[in-house]
């Protein structure tokens, strides 16, 4: 189009499209706006469609500067949200990833906390932006997800389990918190994201704190392949990982999928078998994980049906 | 004046805006602050940590609230999570008056997470207006629009930022939050005199200012309040204050954030400003003796 060229009236939402599209257009690999967005069209006779230029700046380097703005920030907002990501795939490729994420799901929330909230999803769906650590990368961004979940999720009262006595554990319900997670990963990540927070702790004491992101901090090697089930919860609002065994864990999960409490011992039950304990100790154990789960505030209770049974035939211990 | 009804006729004082660095230190020191601003969208949240640190901040200070995420500008729809999440917190805080911004950042359903400049049209104007009325009424809370920092200007635009400015908040019948270092680093990457913008706007809109620090390049100036407030911006202030009268200020560091007595101290800076303009009013000059 000729600048000579009168041009025709855009409507506000016209310029804002328009504008967006350069602004959320990738950079370059040396951080300009790039010549084209994705469908050819030339961000410089956008620009120019668009903006004045001055005296100092044209009008594509004016609006590079939110093109730059746009990137930078929300590239920064993933850097700081999943440090463990970062770690296990080094700079470069956590680089690549993050940009192929916004561009495959940009934003469509007012908050930049949930600005992750498909990348899951995209990890599974585009396995190739972690390379060979498609498994790990995938249990680290559910991991680290289930942080910001545990962070700032709702919370609902916890119920007093010793209100339930005399309810049946045939009909009983309990779901977890909101705010928690249950993980069954590949890989011990919890003792991993440990290590590494301590690390940089230490590093930043030392004065060698990596400084402007995207430096190169250490890559560092995957731990070896281990099956650990956790439960990502916060206490008095801090946040903790807590490791469980694997019945303890299907129990879990049992209840918060809608079993009962008989049905979710059943589960765990099976999943003793091969052990040593006796019935007795298993009991005990059961017994044991509901107090402490109940200590953590953990249940929140879903209304019982009320019947006709005796409600002391299976109590809940 | 000051106090009216645009910031619920609050003479607040010096405030800082709260901020996660100085989270130990405000709860464990307890420093005498005039008030604090808060980010809304910051504290929009579910529960955990944010809201239990807010709640003890609640328990001792006054807060006002800030957002960054209304968009007046923008022509998509409200979200109606987020107004419903902005009204509890709202009522949590019992602010006295709300601010977000006058620019447009999402649009399709894609949120950019920046504060856009507005093409200055009377289109937009209208937009924008009818939006700020709109959360006004849903949010029963008055509310003023901040000016923003811009970087480039529309070839659609049919007048200068504060005829828009002037023109929005007439419309919507809303309050201004005046920010003196944004007007400074418009008027530099725009080539524009800053006191014509001061002069151009209604100074009884006013119901807040902002000062903060900049970023000087050498084509032009980025607002990243990473800096204390630079001379040319305390002179804007100055004016501001003489033309609004004591109003409720309030200083922004938001990044390479120093220890909370830095960034009070500089805060602290406007004090010799307000008092003079407070003692304005207790003996004003006698008309004939004004110009």
């Amino acid at each position: 189009m000729s600048k000579d060229t009168p041009q025709p009236a855009l409507s506000l939402r016209e310029i804002q499209s328009q504008m967006a599209q350069v602004v959320m257009n990738p950079l370059t690999e040396h951080q300009s706006t790039a010549p084209t967005l994705l469908s050819g069209e030339s961000t410089a006779l956008i620009a120019d469609r668009l903006m004045k230029p001055n005296s100092k700046l044209s009008s594509l380097e004016r609006i590079e500067l939110y093109n730059r703005q746009y990137w930078f920030r929300l590239l920064d907002c993933l850097y700081d949200d999943f440090p463990g990501l970062r770690a296990i795939l080094g700079e470069e490729a956590f680089y690549n990833l993050r940009i192929a994420y916004l561009k495959r799901y940009p934003s469509q929330s007012y908050s930049l906390r949930n600005l992750p909230d498909r990348l899951i999803l995209f990890l599974e769906e585009e396995p190739q932006w972690l390379g060979a650590n498609a498994e790990a990368g995938i249990d680290m961004a559910r991991f680290e997800w289930a942080q910001i979940i545990a962070f700032d999720g709702p919370a609902e009262p916890p119920l007093n389990l010793e209100s339930l006595h005399g309810v049946s554990a045939d009909q009983l319900k309990l779901k977890l918190q909101p705010y928690i997670s249950l993980l069954d990963l590949q890989y011990p990540f919890d003792e991993f994201i440990l290590a590494l927070k301590k690390q940089e702790v230490e590093r930043s004491e030392a004065g060698s704190s990596h400084g402007p992101k995207n430096e190169s901090p250490p890559v560092f090697d995957l731990p070896a392949k281990e099956s650990v089930f956790l439960a990502v919860h916060r206490h008095e609002n801090a946040l903790f990982y807590k490791r469980l065994s694997e019945p303890a864990f299907r129990m879990l999960r049992a209840l918060d999928s809608g079993a009962t409490v008989s049905e979710a011992c059943a589960v765990a039950i099976k999943f003793f078998d091969g052990s040593d304990l006796l019935e007795r100790e298993i009991s005990n154990s059961i017994q044991q994980w509901f107090l402490e789960w109940g200590a953590l505030g953990w249940f929140v209770q879903i209304p019982t049906e009320v019947t006709g049974e005796d409600p002391h035939e299976e109590e809940v211990r | 004046m000051p106090a009216n009804k645009f910031n619920g006729f609050t003479d607040l004082g010096i405030g800082i805006g709260l901020r996660i660095p100085h989270y130990r230190h405000i709860l464990n020191e307890k420093p005498t602050v005039d008030w604090f601003e808060i980010i809304s969208e910051n504290y929009m949240v579910d529960g955990g940590r944010p809201l239990e640190v807010l709640d003890q901040i609640l328990e001792q200070y006054r807060v006002v609230q800030h957002g960054v995420a209304l968009y007046f500008g923008s022509t998509d729809p409200f979200d109606r999570a987020q107004i419903r999440r902005l009204k509890d917190l709202i009522k949590r805080t019992k602010t006295p008056f709300l601010s977000d911004h006058l620019c447009w950042g999402s649009v399709d359903g894609k949120y950019t997470h920046d504060l856009l400049p507005m093409p200055y049209t009377m289109e937009a104007v209208k937009n924008t207006a009818e939006r700020i009325r709109y959360i006004r009424d849903v949010l029963e809370i008055p509310i003023c629009v901040e000016n923003v920092s811009s970087y480039t200007e529309f070839h659609q635009s049919e007048m200068t930022e504060w005829e828009f400015l002037a023109e929005v908040v007439e419309q919507a019948d809303c309050g201004i939050l005046l920010d003196c270092n944004n007007i400074y680093v418009s008027s530099k990457n725009h080539e524009f005199d800053p006191y014509l913008y001061l002069n151009g706007i209604q100074p009884e809109r006013v119901g807040q200012i902002h000062i903060a620090g900049h970023s000087v390049f050498e084509r032009y100036i980025l607002d990243t309040h990473d800096a204390p407030v630079c001379d040319p911006v305390w002179k804007l202030y100055e004016r501001a204050i003489e033309l609004c009268g004591p109003t409720n200020t309030l200083l922004e560091w938001d990044a390479q954030i120093p220890s909370f007595d830095e960034v009070h101290r500089e805060a602290l800076k406007a004090k010799r400003f307000l008092e003079q303009a407070h003692k304005n009013i207790a003996s004003p000059i006698p008309a004939q003796l004004r110009l």
